[in-house]
């Protein structure tokens, strides 16, 4: 998916569904997508076809009605009986055909089963067991959702968000008689910003830096005027509690991998003060990867910011409440997503988590520490400016760790495939069962390497696979996290490569360069610090009569290729 | 709080409006006018989905432009805008011509 092709959007309805094509068509934003209809009402068979590969497609939506694909749903709308086990059955029936689709499709989205705000059902017994429909709803929810846990391209998505934000005119009765058009106009709209925000997500383009500002923005006030005893935070204080609960959407999202960052005109002093003294702030110095509080030009500071943390400026969202600042971030720095913003201060919280731009399809132990991870690098850095670059590479006691691909690392592996952007490649975007199938093929090798210093873990930070043909090696994926370049794992990453291609008998290793919008470093460092051998403008080889040493600032430890072998830890293995 | 009344102005404002709101949506892009033909020809702007999606939205607007007082029948409307040649402007005529039959004080 990572081609300027449109992506493939197949949708499988038991009403008419092209309302969401022509959504998916309409929505500006990224990605680029073609979607078609299947015929209408045709469920079973053309999700038995594309099981059978006689359809194929990329993205496969599948939107039902609860009481069309589930019989004893049905029953019970019409007050029939319809039994626990009898909703359990038809819905596992139902997810081994979505499960069978899935393994064709490279994506499945399955909106939730809902039904509309005006069926009562049995009032106050919709809650009762056998009896209630929404208790039915749930059950069947549940369950569907049980069912596709052991299918990892396969996702749900919340339809109940979608019709509560139209609210009573979600599903209109007369556009359901007349044109079998289930849902009201209104809602399409809505089903594809989620779809492209998850085919964002998938494909490594969700945004994972926040940048905001600080007076009005983070608290209610100016802090170099009022002093931070006076800035509005928690409190018994409505506009103090809508800043505080502001902030706690912001640390939830690192929590999820997010990195916040602060630009804002003030005294770094002041400003870090406030930050830190503030007795109801939730968040805290250390909640931020980095800041530019300064009195410069802001769009000059989230360029500045945006390269020390080494991320793009297409990964970053800008906050601000000053509609002028906005405008002129947005004009500067096109790729930065600049939300219009609220100018009631209540809205804050509510405008932050109906953004669409985090979504991600694996949360891992990596994303959860990332924060930390940016905060120790920091003191990195600073020793790095102090010591010189070669006498500091020594100090790190860098350790790495190359482990094979494993049920337990499966899940971060896909997601460096698919979230590195600058030091990759060729920029292969594959889902996690498309990964584990390839590096199960002969021929295949692929490894995960997982670094620590004396500062602390980076964890799984690359990862390096070759396909082996006799005598001819080609490197296939080759990616590094941003945060763990120019410290000597690249090199450790293709002296490894280099290892297998000489002990496998191959006489020529190659890397082919495939070129984006952002992995230029990775070219730069093939061309100007890794020794190899220059073929043309997008092909490196080595000659593997050579060996590829190993850095000597690298401890390495190799983890035994052991399809049995579980990583129970964290940790780093100790050194050789 | 009076009722306004549904003159020609407004109902072509109120029809050109769900028009214009039907094409959005389908990511057609037609500089609307009063003689855009919208049905029964082969230049016509929708088709026949559209044209449903089109007599629901013009019934709504209706309904909630004279709060409740005037209301359309859209499978009414729809049976007559697929039957002939429509333009905005004949569509608009039909629109104003039910409402007067239909209107119940």
């Amino acid at each position: 998916m990572s081609s300027n092709l449109p992506i493939d959007i197949y949708i499988v309805s038991d009403f008419t569904a092209q309302p969401l094509a022509d959504a998916l068509h309409v929505d500006t934003e990224d990605p680029h997508v073609a979607a078609r209809v299947a015929p209408y009402d045709q469920v079973v068979p053309t999700l038995s076809a594309i099981a059978d590969r006689a359809h194929t497609c990329d993205v496969l939506v599948v939107w039902t009605r609860p009481e069309a694909a589930i019989p004893s749903f049905r029953r019970r709308i019409e007050g029939d009986v319809a039994t626990l086990d009898d909703l359990t059955h038809d819905v596992d029936q139902f997810a081994t055909l979505l499960q069978k689709a899935a393994k064709a499709a490279r994506l499945v989205f399955v909106p939730t089963w809902t039904k509309p705000y005006f069926r009562r059902g049995s009032g106050m017994l919709e809650w009762r067991a056998d009896i209630g429909l929404s208790e039915a709803l749930a059950r069947l929810n549940l369950r569907l959702s049980e069912n596709l846990q052991a299918v990892p391209n396969a996702f749900l998505l919340d339809s109940d968000r979608w019709l509560a934000s139209i609210g009573p005119r979600a599903i209109d009765p007369k556009l359901w008689y007349m044109a079998k058009v289930y849902f009201a106009p209104s809602v399409y709209p809505l089903a594809a910003s989620d779809i492209k925000a998850a085919l964002r997500g998938i494909s490594g383009r969700a945004r994972k830096l926040v940048i905001v500002d600080l007076d009005d923005t983070l608290w209610g006030g100016i802090v170099g005027e009022e002093g931070w005893q006076a800035l509005r935070v928690g409190g018994i204080d409505p506009i103090g509690e809508a800043f505080a609960d502001f902030q706690r959407v912001l640390k939830s999202l690192t929590r999820k991998g997010v990195l916040l960052g602060i630009v804002s005109k003030n005294d770094e002093s002041v400003a870090l003060e406030a930050l830190r003294s503030h007795p109801e702030m939730v968040l805290r110095p250390d909640d931020f990867a980095g800041w530019r509080i300064n009195w410069d030009d802001k769009a000059s500071n989230i360029v500045a910011l945006v390269e020390e943390l080494n991320l793009g400026l297409e990964s970053v969202v800008f906050i601000d409440d000053n509609p002028v600042e906005r405008a002129r971030v947005r004009e500067a720095l096109p790729q930065v997503l600049v939300p219009e913003w609220p100018v009631d201060k209540m809205l804050y919280a509510k405008e932050l988590e109906s953004l669409p731009y985090f979504d991600k399809p694996t949360l891992t132990a990596e994303d959860a520490r990332r924060t930390e991870q940016y905060r120790v690098e920091r003191i990195r850095l600073v020793e790095r400016e102090t010591l010189g670059l070669t006498e500091w590479l020594s100090s790190l006691q860098l350790q790495v760790l190359i482990e094979p691909c494993s049920s337990s690392n499966l899940k971060r592996a896909a997601q460096l495939l698919n979230k590195t952007n600058q030091f990759n490649l060729t920029t292969r975007r594959i889902t996690e069962a498309e990964l584990w199938q390839w590096a199960n093929v002969p021929h295949h090798c692929l490894r995960l390497f997982r670094a620590k210093d004396r500062f602390g873990e980076y964890g799984l930070v690359g990862l390096v696979s070759l396909t082996i043909d006799q005598s001819v090696g080609t490197i296939t994926d080759y990616l590094l996290s941003c945060r763990a370049m120019g410290r000597g794992i690249e090199e450790t990453m293709l002296a490894w490569a280099v290892q297998q291609a000489r002990e496998q008998n191959v006489h020529r290793l190659y890397a082919d360069f495939i070129p984006t919008a952002r992995n230029r470093p990775c070219f730069d460092f093939f061309d100007r610090k890794s020794k190899w051998l220059r073929e043309s403008d997008t092909r490196f080889s080595w000659d593997c009569a050579d060996e590829y040493g190993y850095p000597d600032h690298v401890n390495v430890s190799v983890l035994p290729d052991d399809p049995n072998f579980q990583i129970n830890s964290n940790e780093v293995a100790p050194q050789r | 709080m009076s009722t306004p009344q549904p003159t020609r102005d407004v109902i072509v404002h109120l029809v050109q409006s769900s028009v214009q709101t039907i094409l959005q949506r389908r990511g057609i892009r037609v500089e609307l006018s009063e003689q855009t033909v919208l049905s029964g020809a082969p230049d016509a702007v929708l088709d026949s989905l559209g044209i449903v999606m089109l007599t629901v939205e013009i019934e709504q607007r209706i309904t909630d432009y004279f709060n409740g007082q005037y209301r359309l029948s859209p499978e009414g409307l729809m049976a007559a805008a697929t039957s002939d040649v429509e333009t905005v402007e004949s569509l608009a005529s039909l629109v104003l011509a039910t409402l007067e039959s239909n209107h119940t004080p």
